[in-house]
Parts: structure tokens; C-alpha cells; sequence
């Protein structure tokens, strides 16, 4: 069989091609919100929050997927909290808590872990070690998500548009926002497996902010980006077993180089535009 | 004439207890146009917020007879959002359209018709971003058309245009107005106040509520404006508008 088809005949090169696959949608419809919103500290964020979850998940029995999205949500929750009683920028207390959880998460794995190993593995995913399960909750989180999306799309674009004046409109705003704050929490955590605590945005933020270089529509935005995140995800999985490097780091540096290329790209066009018209 | 809009002993404000708006009494029939004239902080936003229903704390009576829209200044919209001028248009109808259709082909025809009605036909596909500002307030007025409404709250349109632009808006209004709307429409304007049916002066409460030849004296306006008001060489007034955010 020839390459690049023969690796995918290896059961678990199945498997991180699968995760890779249920996890575009996700990448396309949640990961141009987040672009557009300007989510991508926050998804970000979330991930990282994840960490401390996950380190205790294994240790003490309890499913990674159930640890991390308790986590994630307690982050999404004292945010909100710690800004409005604090008075300090978003930024500034996301900042605070993403440090906060990933010393936090290092804290509990001394204890917890003999090695570093499993940090690794939970800071940079281990998408060539999915298993069924780990295939089954992330198939789980994307119809969740994707069911949000249905329900709350037109709200969103309404509200990203001119968030002061969509509620006027008769939408119902307040509930599209936290929905889609959890939305992208529950996004976080099918992509944790896959890229690790660190790398979520290599998934969820990287191919939206590429394609919304060159769309000029939101709907071509979310299906460019979902093809996007499949094909940067599909090579950086090839790379990763040709070359034997971590995947998640495989596809991050891909995703970057690609944003790179996009934008220089249109960077040259746009200069280069008003010369031809001239 | 029918009437559109009720307001009696109108109050209330976003904190209980602290009125940001009192005393609002006027009656507005389909076809009027009022200018809706006062200083900045002056409760011109709030009793627009009252009709949208959106005021946290409201006391006495508003009875509206047909749906209401508010068209905010263009600058509130995201420039960079990618949206042509039909999809703004069409987020008028979000609302009416159940959650798990596809916007169909009646919402469709409503935003069509609404980008026609202020002249934007040929701009339908053309990104929001791009456009003039005077197009871009006319998108937002389709938008609430789109809306089927008949009640349009307009937030100072004119702000920023140039005179082609003001002139081209104009003619949209007056169409609206022929064609049954209300509009009340926000506006430091006081000469431009003289061409509407109505002005409404505001100052955290109603200082006078009439046509504009009984409303728009020296003392109602100063009584509306304060400091703000300055009188020109020539007679006229102006008001001075300091820098103001909602």
C-alpha cells in the first residue's frame, strides 16, 4: 500500500486518525467563535486548567474526561467570579489563574508521578495512544458541542457582530454567552487527549486564525477551518510517525508555520493590490 | 392616525430607587416622526432602553402597539466581523426563526426586502466593514425592518455622515415615515429637530413634549440643555457635546 496510506493500516494510527476527524467539526464551529469572540487566551486558559484535573483523575480512579471538565468549568467559574469582585482585566486574572493551575497541576504530579512521563503526556497529549474509550468520550464532547452549535450559532454571529445591540434584537443572550463559554470548555477537553493540556489551541485556535486570513464569510470560515484542522492534524500525525516526535508538538508547529505562510501571504497581496489597480 | 406608542408617568433607571427617567408622558401615532432632544447623561438611551423592555427598574405605563427596534450608531458594530450587508439584514429575523432551520426562504425575502427599502440591493453581498457609514446606518435600519418592525428608536443616525450621506438618509426616513413607522430618533441636533413632528426634550426628565414650534424656546432649551447650550452670533443655538460613552 503506498505512502502516505500505510501507516493508517497500524490499529493506532486508526485511532489518532479518528480523534483527529471527530475533533474537526469542533475545530471548524467552536474554533471560529473563538476567533472571532477573541476566546483564544481563554480556550487557552481552560486548557491549561485542565492540568491539575487530570493529573489527579488517573491516581485516584476517576474518568480524565469527568476530572478535566470539573476542572475547566471551576476555572470558567472563578474567572467570572475573581473578575467582577476584583475589578482587574480578564486577561489579567486569566493570566493569574492559568499559572495558578499549571503550578498547581506540577504540585500534585511531584506526589503523584514517580517520572515525568505522564506530565509530558498530559501537557502535550499522546494522540498515538488513544484508546476506544478516550475515541468515545471525545465522540460524546463533539455532540454535545456540536447540539450547542445547532442551538446557538445565529445568537453568537449576532452577538460577535454588535454585542450591545443583539439582545434588542429578541435573542437571548445572556444564555448564548455562558453556552458558549461552556461550549468551548467542552471543547477543551476532547482536544486534551488528543494535543495535552498545552497545545489545545494548536486544534482549536490555530487553523480558525489561519482561515480567518483569507474568508470573508463565517460560514466559509468554520468549513475551511474544520478542513484545515483535518489536514494540518493528518500531516502532523505522519510527521510524527515518520520522524518519531511527539504528534500534539508535530501539529502545533505545523499549525504555526501554516498561520505564518497565510499571513505573509496576504500580507504581500494586500501590499501588492493597490500597485496593480495603480 | 393610529396610535403606536403610550408612555404615562414613565420612570425608572438601572439601580432602584435612582431614576434615570421620570415624568415621560407622549403619545406617538403611526406616520410621526419625534426628535428625541437632551444632553449627554440626559435619559435619551434609557427611554429608548425603557421601550425595548430592557430597563432593570420601570414604573407607570408604555403601551406599545406594534414592534419595536432600536438602530444603534455604527461604530457599536464590529468592523472586522465577517458579514456582508445581507447578513445583517437578516439578523432581524434571527429571532422569528426556529433554532434548528436553516434561515428559509420567507426570512430571507424579509431581509431582502429590508436591504431594498434603504436603497441596498446592490451592496447585499458587499462585507459590512467595507461600506460607508452612511451605508452601514442604513444596513442597521434594515436590520430592524428585518425585524418587522414599525417602531424604529434610532441612536443619533446622523453622526459622522457627510451631506450626501445625511441627504440619502433622509430620504430613507421619509420613507419609513410614508410608509406608516415611527421614528424617534436621539439628536443634539436642535435645528434639524425643527424639520420632525414632535421633539421630546429630556434632561433625567421630561422637560417638554410638543411640536417643535411650541417646544423649541430659549427656555425649554435651556431648561433641557444648561451649560451645554450656547447661542450663535447669529441667534441660533448650539449645543456643545462633550465626549460620551453609553
Amino acid at each position: 500500500m503506498p505512502w502516505p496510506i500505510e501507516p493508517f493500516e497500524l490499529v493506532f494510527m486508526q485511532r489518532a486518525a479518528l480523534e483527529i476527524v471527530l475533533l474537526a467539526p469542533l475545530a471548524g464551529f467552536i474554533g471560529a467563535q473563538i476567533v472571532l469572540r477573541r476566546l483564544a487566551f481563554y480556550t487557552h486558559a481552560v486548557g491549561t486548567a485542565t492540568f491539575p484535573g487530570l493529573v489527579v483523575a488517573g491516581p485516584a480512579g476517576i474518568p480524565p474526561a469527568l476530572a478535566a471538565l470539573a476542572v475547566g468549568g471551576a476555572f470558567a467559574t472563578v474567572l467570572e467570579r475573581v473578575e467582577r469582585l476584583s475589578g482587574s482585566g480578564r486577561d489579567v486574572i486569566t493570566a493569574l489563574l492559568l499559572v495558578g493551575a499549571l503550578g498547581t497541576g506540577i504540585l500534585l504530579a511531584s506526589d503523584v508521578f514517580d517520572s515525568g512521563a505522564g506530565v509530558d503526556r498530559l501537557l502535550f497529549g499522546s494522540l498515538l495512544a488513544i484508546g476506544a474509550e478516550e475515541l468515545v468520550a471525545t465522540a460524546l464532547a463533539v455532540a454535545v458541542a456540536m447540539a450547542v452549535v445547532l442551538v446557538f450559532r445565529r445568537t453568537w454571529i449576532a452577538l460577535g457582530f454588535d454585542p450591545a445591540n443583539a439582545a434588542p434584537l429578541g435573542l437571548r443572550t445572556r444564555g448564548a454567552n455562558w453556552a458558549l463559554l461552556a461550549c468551548v470548555a467542552v471543547a477543551v477537553i476532547a482536544a486534551v487527549d488528543a494535543v495535552g493540556a498545552l497545545l489545545v489551541s494548536a486544534i482549536l485556535v490555530i487553523p480558525a486564525a489561519t482561515v480567518r486570513l483569507v474568508t470573508r464569510r463565517v460560514l466559509s470560515l468554520e468549513l475551511g477551518t474544520a478542513a484545515l484542522a483535518l489536514t494540518e492534524g493528518m500531516a502532523g500525525l505522519l510527521i510524527a510517525f515518520e520522524l518519531d516526535v511527539p504528534p500534539g508538538a508535530a501539529i502545533a508547529v505545523l499549525g504555526g508555520a501554516c498561520f505564518a505562510l497565510v499571513a505573509i501571504f496576504t500580507a504581500l497581496t494586500r501590499r501588492a493590490t493597490p500597485e496593480a489597480v495603480a | 392616525m393610529s396610535q403606536l406608542i403610550r408612555m404615562a408617568e414613565l420612570r425608572g433607571g438601572y439601580t432602584p430607587g435612582a431614576d434615570a427617567i421620570s415624568g415621560i408622558d407622549a403619545e406617538i401615532g403611526a406616520s410621526q416622526t419625534v426628535a428625541v432632544l437632551g444632553p449627554n447623561g440626559g435619559g435619551k438611551t434609557t427611554l429608548f432602553r425603557a421601550l425595548l423592555g430592557e430597563l432593570p427598574h420601570r414604573s407607570g405605563t408604555v403601551e406599545l402597539h406594534a414592534r419595536v427596534a432600536y438602530v444603534p450608531q455604527t461604530e457599536r458594530a464590529r468592523l472586522d466581523f465577517p458579514v456582508s450587508a445581507f447578513d445583517v439584514a437578516a439578523m432581524g429575523t434571527y429571532a422569528d426563526a426556529p433554532w434548528y432551520q436553516r434561515l428559509g426562504p420567507k426570512s430571507r425575502r424579509r431581509a431582502g426586502a429590508a436591504l431594498d427599502a434603504v436603497g441596498l440591493s446592490d451592496e447585499a453581498d458587499s462585507l459590512f466593514g467595507e461600506l460607508s457609514g452612511g451605508q452601514r446606518q442604513r444596513v442597521l435600519i434594515a436590520r430592524a425592518l428585518a425585524r418587522d418592525a414599525r417602531i424604529l428608536l434610532l441612536d443619533e443616525p446622523f453622526s459622522g455622515l457627510d451631506h450626501v450621506s445625511a441627504a440619502r438618509l433622509e430620504e430613507v426616513l421619509a420613507a419609513l415615515r410614508a410608509d406608516g413607522c415611527a421614528l424617534l430618533v436621539a439628536t443634539h441636533d436642535i435645528q434639524d429637530a425643527r424639520s420632525f413632528d414632535r421633539v421630546l426634550c429630556l434632561n433625567k426628565r421630561q422637560i417638554a413634549y410638543g411640536a417643535p414650534a411650541e417646544v423649541l424656546d430659549a427656555v425649554t432649551l435651556e431648561r433641557t440643555y444648561g451649560s451645554e447650550l450656547i447661542t450663535l452670533p447669529d441667534g441660533g443655538r448650539a449645543v456643545v457635546i462633550g465626549h460620551h460613552t453609553h
